[in-house]
């Protein structure tokens, strides 16, 4: 029988029924270290997802029994505590892993209130990436932390970068207040960020970012707030508003490279608030940056 | 005087036997009353604080009622082991195996084995919808067992009371 590492791949499947965690843990190497996400569909084999391509484990069945049974072991049999996080369609497990669902939603006076009836889990795993945005903010924040936005397509790892640059800030002393309104970057369990941050951060999380920026710069005096994800006019005028109150800004934004962000209407208010912008690219699994110069123009 | 200390002794022991009867009756009355506390406590519990299933159990077998603590402290023994066993199963065993020494029968053994199907399984709403049917499912066996004790219990005691006094006058 082949031994079980502890890896973030079986900490992951850790809320899987155990038939599937046995056949995520009886995956290739190779396999496990590349998977990202681990796909569980009613009445379809378990899939898992590397570098943005779907593979199918052989010989596996996931069942409506399944996926009920993985959302209770996710909340450790305690769906009753995580009512808030499951409203919002997920849960985050121990070492900072994300579960999220989809199936039949459940309303109240027409508004979505959670999933009723599970349909599909996507298990995101949590891989630190240590050191991958020390570059960007040895370059962009030399002389002190410079407003910047990270660009790419979702799934290219906008949140890993985000929260390597909150840990490069902290590194240096920087205070950052994060505004984590999916508890993505953080992803407090019982308090304590599940992900390294790297020390002097205080984190807010399910609360929408206006909100969030307001109560960061009122309580804990960031230098820097770290926000995932700018989606809505509403993120955008919680970016400006901070941006008024004199502190720095570290955010993310879905848009397929510059000229994208530069387009699109939601970034009207922001765009001119950042001195940087880091794009993401992803060719053949590799990911790699770019950071550009906004005030100036052109790369860096 | 030997024949009375005998018949005294006969008639004692065969009424202690429709007494015991007749108490078994009430302990397991008694058990159900414990599970109707535990199942309150529970709905309190998961409407007020949300609390987790596993302090949920702690709870009941630290401060639960006496009668069926026993079936919850089997529960947290059990979910002291991490050996990937799911709450359910756990709960069920745990009523199952202890139910019984507790004074539960197979009726109220199975209803509080269905909450397992729920418990910490479906959001706040619906838990307590299920728990409220659990308490009503277990009101109606308490009735039963009522109705029991008050048509069976006098019975066994006068049955053996009747069989001490039978025997007594056949030995003479």
């Amino acid at each position: 029988m082949k031994d079980v590492k502890n890896t973030p791949l079986n900490e992951a499947a850790g809320c899987l029924p155990p038939l599937l965690r046995i056949a995520v843990e009886q995956l290739p190497e190779k396999t496990a270290e590349q998977t990202e996400e681990l796909r569980l569909r009613a009445g379809q084999p378990l899939a898992v997802c590397c570098a943005g391509q779907e593979v199918v484990i052989p010989d596996t069945q996931v069942t409506a029994a399944d996926l009920r049974e993985t959302a209770a072991r996710a909340s450790r049999d305690s769906m009753q505590s995580y009512t808030d996080s499951l409203r919002r369609g997920f849960l985050t497990l121990a070492g900072g892993h994300r579960v999220g669902f989809c199936g039949t939603a459940k309303t109240e006076n027409g508004v979505f209130d959670g999933i009723r009836v599970y349909g599909s889990v996507n298990i995101r795993v949590a891989r630190p990436a240590f050191g991958c945005a020390r570059e960007v903010y040895e370059q962009s924040c030399r002389s002190g932390p410079a407003d910047l936005v990270i660009l790419s397509p979702p799934g290219y790892g906008k949140t890993t970068f985000l929260r390597d640059l909150i840990r490069c800030a902290a590194a240096n002393g920087v205070r950052v207040g994060v505004a984590d309104e999916r508890g993505e970057l953080a992803a407090l369990r019982e308090g304590v960020p599940q992900f390294d941050l790297g020390g002097p951060a205080d984190v807010i999380e399910l609360c929408a970012k206006e909100d969030a920026v307001l109560h960061l710069i009122r309580t804990m005096s960031p230098r820097v707030v770290a926000l995932d994800e700018i989606t809505s006019p509403r993120d955008a005028e919680a970016v400006r508003y901070a941006a008024n109150c004199g502190v720095a800004i570290f955010a993310t934004a879905h848009a397929c490279g510059l000229e994208d962000f530069l387009r699109r209407a939601v970034y009207g208010p922001v765009r001119g608030l950042f001195r940087y912008a880091v794009e993401l690219r992803m060719e053949a699994g590799k990911r790699s940056f770019e950071l550009h110069c906004l005030e100036g123009g052109g790369s860096c | 005087m030997l024949k009375i200390i005998g018949a005294i002794l006969i008639i004692g022991s065969c009424g202690a036997l429709g007494l015991s009867a007749r108490q078994e009756l009430r302990r397991r009355i008694a058990a159900i009353d414990g599970c109707i506390k535990a199942v309150d406590r529970i709905e309190s519990e998961i409407a007020c604080c949300q609390t987790a299933s596993r302090d949920l159990i702690d709870l009941l077998a630290r401060e639960g009622d006496e009668q069926i603590a026993p079936v919850f402290r089997r529960m947290a023994e059990h979910l002291d082991r991490a050996d990937g066993l799911s709450l359910g199963y756990k709960w069920r065993r745990a009523i199952e195996d202890v139910g019984p020494v507790c004074g539960l029968r197979a009726d109220e053994i199975g209803i509080l084995s269905d909450a397992a199907g729920f418990l910490g399984r479906y959001d706040s709403e619906q838990q307590l919808r299920s728990l409220r049917l659990t308490a009503a499912r277990l009101e109606g066996v308490r009735s039963e067992a009522g109705e029991d004790l008050k048509n069976k219990g006098n019975l066994y005691r006068t049955c053996g009371l009747t069989l001490g006094v039978l025997a007594v006058i056949l030995l003479l």
